[in-house]
């Protein structure tokens, strides 16, 4: 590159050059002059010819390559299709929650119970910080989030007992009790606690002021009197689907 | 001829600046019925899943076949070719600045504790999340999320986005053609918050199906 400008320069850009050239000397040089304009067409040419490639492969049709797809069936015969269709949508239907469910919305810190498409109540909670302890001396992690997914309730208690677990001690920084009598702490989950299983419950705060934010350590607080009206309206079994 | 060049480059991006390409309306029916056979397939797995569905420019969050959530498209655009109807994996969210956990520190038993379970508010919440993502999915499909431009100024870099995206798609066709993959990436355009919340609510491994327009 630092020739092609000294070649650049000394052939006449550089009007400051003015040495007489024999005509041999004076080919060679005109030669050059050209090299950088050729340089430069043929690479924007051969960008075109990508581009235009590019596009045309874009356009082009390409299989589906193999995944964790559906079995792959045979279409019905177009005369049945719509049929077919409409079949499919009805099944589709029969899996959805026939009465109450509840939706967690993680990420707005809600929580709604819906019958259909009915709204039947808001509520404001608190879900998982998404934080991670790891334990110094034991190795073990834990990564304190609401799970995602569909769940349903398993069990429904009145004045629940929280029974402390070692990521509550680690966090606090206290020695972890060897007696598990001295884990339990009445009062710390409200009034009511609602299971949704693998330990996450729906339960109540101590700390109501920071209801909205993502405070929790993987459980999802409520309010008291949004959590009675809660206990009150879902039976066991109830859906609990949580994004 | 550089004057030229620069008209030509102010209109490309005045034109970009316009809203995203719209779907066409209507309807593929075998396609829609080989939707409707994956998402029964889905909707038994007992899981949250998602559907781009592009006609109804909308995103929606779906579980057993109800869909609790939906998020309005304000555009997309599509480079490369649809895929058949099929379930998609997200494989990796990939962005520039991914939101970093906090991590507890643990006090010693001596120490008095500084991180309580109300005391402290370092979380991760949906103000975290990027707003201009990818989501790469199994079969090579990559959905890129972008936020609505505002503003004129935002609407001029937002053309000026596009004008490098068309200039440099088919630059990664051919690229992915000589190794043998195809190449098909969606622009989707979200309200912020919306971006957020898919970029929150979509993890890895968490399944999709999209619903391509007529073409």
């Amino acid at each position: 590159m630092k020739t092609l400008f000294a070649l650049v320069r000394a052939r006449g850009f550089d009007q400051r050059v003015t040495h007489p050239r024999s005509a041999p000397s004076r080919h060679w040089y005109q030669g050059r002059r050209r090299l950088l304009p050729m340089l430069l067409a043929t690479a924007l040419a051969l960008l075109l010819v990508l581009e235009i490639s590019g596009w045309m492969l874009a356009r082009r049709a390409s299989p589906a390559p193999a995944g964790p797809a559906a079995k792959e069936e045979p279409l019905p015969s177009p005369g049945r299709l719509a049929a077919a269709a409409g079949n499919l949508q009805r099944r589709l239907a029969a899996l959805a929650p026939k009465g109450v469910f509840v939706v967690v919305d993680t990420a707005g810190n809600r929580v709604y119970l819906r019958q259909g498409n009915q709204l039947l109540r808001a509520m404001v909670a608190s879900c998982g910080s998404g934080n991670v302890l790891e334990d110094p001396v034991g190795g073990r992690t834990w990564t304190f989030e609401t799970p995602r997914g569909v769940f349903s309730v398993q069990s429904k208690v009145n004045n629940p007992v929280w029974i402390k677990p070692d990521w509550a001690y680690l966090e606090e920084g206290e020695a972890i009790p060897r007696d598990q009598k001295e884990r339990a702490q009445p009062g710390m989950l409200g009034d009511y606690a609602v299971g949704i299983g693998h330990g996450y419950f729906l339960h109540g705060t101590l700390y109501t002021r920071l209801l909205g934010r993502n405070v929790s350590h993987g459980c999802v607080r409520l309010g008291d009197e949004d959590l009675k009206a809660l206990v009150k309206s879902v039976p066991l079994g109830t859906r609990v689907i949580i994004y | 001829m550089l004057q030229r060049l620069l008209f030509c480059l102010f209109c490309f991006s005045l034109g970009a600046a316009l809203p995203a390409a719209a779907a066409a309306p209507g309807e593929v029916f075998p396609a829609d019925y080989r939707l409707l056979r994956q998402e029964l397939h889905l909707a038994k797995e007992n899981q949250i899943y998602f559907v781009f569905d592009l006609p109804a420019h909308q995103v929606s969050f779906r579980a057993s076949g109800l869909s609790v959530a939906e998020l309005p498209l304000a555009g997309w655009r599509l480079w490369g070719h649809p895929r058949e109807p099929r379930i998609d994996v997200l494989v990796e969210k990939d962005t520039l600045a991914e939101p970093q956990r906090t991590k507890i520190r643990v006090a010693p038993a001596a120490e008095t504790p500084t991180l309580t379970a109300g005391g402290d508010l370092q979380a991760l919440e949906i103000d975290d999340m990027p707003v201009r993502y990818q989501l790469l999915f199994d079969d090579g499909t990559v959905i890129r999320v972008a936020p609505c431009a505002r503003g004129v100024f935002g609407r001029i870099i937002d053309g000026w986005r596009w004008a490098a995206w068309c200039l440099s798609r088919p630059l990664i066709s051919d690229w992915k053609f000589f190794r043998g993959k195809p190449y098909t990436e969606l622009v989707l355009v979200l309200q912020p918050r919306d971006a957020q919340l898919l970029y929150w609510s979509f993890t890895a491994g968490g399944r999709s199906l999209i619903r391509w327009p007529l073409r």
